[in-house]
């Protein structure tokens, strides 16, 4: 059960192992591959395949691998997983969110199809993914406080990125897509009171959690509404703000393309767009390597093709300007330790529709 | 686009050149976090029993949580640095 002694125990063991992985495990690798790199043939082509090239049959890249794979999957899935855990409680659960809501807060869409790429893996390890369950958004939620271990500590990072966003833009109307369970929507219409901010996302039991939140913040500037990101029904020019948090390393670069179109789109001129996502640095082949193996080891496997789709030359083609992909730090000192420590490549993706 | 569902179950992912390494490190790993449920359960039982006799409820002070998550932390790297396979005291490779 959900916040059983046991479950407690269990999972505080989980995320201490999956530190050890973050830390000591990947600087064995690192130190690995350094060394397998001075003895290359230098006509080796630098990259990703290279590092996979060195790296096949090591046991420090085969260990690595197999405890990234396998302690997501004990998080989720083991005796005391979060999905079995969170089942004992279904009923609790499903009662807190289908809660009365004020009028307005939430909109699904009884009709709504989950599209194909969302549907075919279960993403994060997640049995069922976020979408299928009712109560998949309390598990989501549950399980995204150790989604980066080094943050476990440090619920910073969706504070961190809206003050960086709020030092850019005051916004009146902010559009947040994908929002899932409203983690990253929250600090914005916490902070921006006079503004009007809506999320939206493809997954209800997510946008479920996040009406419910919303409500029991007394929260009277935010609605939910379940669109997708690439065709979300609303007017031309109705936004001066766009973001994300997390989104689209979870779309196939089509879906991508569509979703910045209906930004520039859905953006009033001069308004700005603003996404959280990840895109390793280039320079870095290991870490680019870690980084892809990353999506498939973890059924995210959209990460490379956005890596790869050269996002900012898409948005200039679509008429952003003032196009900018920078590293985010997600915590203090977290750029200075990507030496030594496993992270998320964090980085902002903004444009600006022109004025005129 | 849509097609049918394929209905077998997919299997593991593997990463070792024996796959049953891989299917006997998942067994090791969950016997490993069983143990450290016991563990977590009986020093916290400890704790209750020496304030209070029997008061099953007894929250753990800061320092003695703060101690827990140091000896959690140890049982870890106790148990995976063997995966490192580096040697603790120099000797023939």
């Amino acid at each position: 059960m959900v916040g059983s002694p046991e479950f407690d125990a269990y999972q505080r063991f989980i995320l201490s192992a999956k530190l050890y992985w973050t830390g000591p495990m990947f600087r064995a690798l690192r130190e690995t591959y350094r060394h397998r790199l001075s003895l290359a043939p230098k006509e080796m082509p630098p990259g990703p395949e290279r590092v996979a090239a060195l790296l096949a049959g090591e046991p420090d890249a085969q260990i690595f691998c197999w405890m990234e794979r396998h302690l997501q999957r004990f998080k989720y899935s083991g005796r005391l997983g979060l999905v079995p855990a969170h089942e004992e409680a279904r009923a609790a659960i499903e009662a807190a969110l289908n809660a009365p809501l004020p009028p307005g807060l939430l909109e699904l869409d009884p009709g709504f199809e989950v599209p194909r790429y969302f549907r075919a893996v279960d993403i994060h390890q997640h049995p069922g993914g976020i979408w299928s369950d009712e109560i998949a958004g309390a598990v989501y939620e549950r399980g995204a406080r150790s989604t980066t271990p080094l943050l476990s500590k440090d619920l910073s990072l969706h504070e961190r990125f809206t003050d960086l966003v709020l030092a850019l833009r005051r916004p009146r109307r902010l559009l947040d897509m994908g929002c899932g369970f409203g983690k990253s929507t929250k600090p914005f219409y916490e902070r921006c009171r006079e503004a009007e901010v809506l999320g939206i996302d493809i997954a209800a039991p997510c946008l479920k959690l996040a009406a419910q939140d919303a409500a029991a913040a007394q929260a009277r500037n935010v609605a939910f509404k379940q669109r997708s990101a690439d065709a979300t029904r609303l007017p031309d020019g109705s936004f001066d703000l766009v973001t994300s948090t997390m989104m689209l390393h979870e779309m196939p670069p089509p879906v991508v393309e569509g979703t910045l179109r209906e930004a520039f789109r859905l953006l009033e001129p001069g308004g700005l767009m603003i996404h959280l996502d990840f895109l390793p640095p280039e320079e870095d082949e290991f870490l680019t390597w870690i980084h892809y193996g990353h999506g498939r080891r973890n059924n995210e496997p959209y990460m490379e093709p956005l890596a790869r789709m050269g996002i900012g030359r898409v948005m200039e083609a679509i008429g952003f300007r003032e196009v900018r992909i920078e590293p985010f730090e997600e915590m203090e000192g977290a750029l200075a330790r990507r030496e030594t420590h496993w992270r998320f490549p964090w980085a902002v993706v903004s444009g600006v529709r022109p004025a005129a | 686009m849509d097609g049918p569902a394929d209905p077998r179950p997919r299997l593991e992912q593997t990463f070792f050149a024996d796959p049953v390494l891989d299917r006997v490190l998942g067994m090791v790993m969950a016997l490993s976090a069983e143990v450290w449920v016991l563990r977590e359960r009986q020093r916290r039982m400890a704790i209750a029993l020496e304030r209070a006799g029997l008061a099953s409820d007894a929250t753990p002070s800061a320092e003695e949580e703060a101690a827990l998550a140091r000896e959690r932390d140890a049982f870890t790297a106790a148990l995976l640095e063997n995966l490192l396979g580096r040697q603790v005291s120099k000797g023939a490779p």
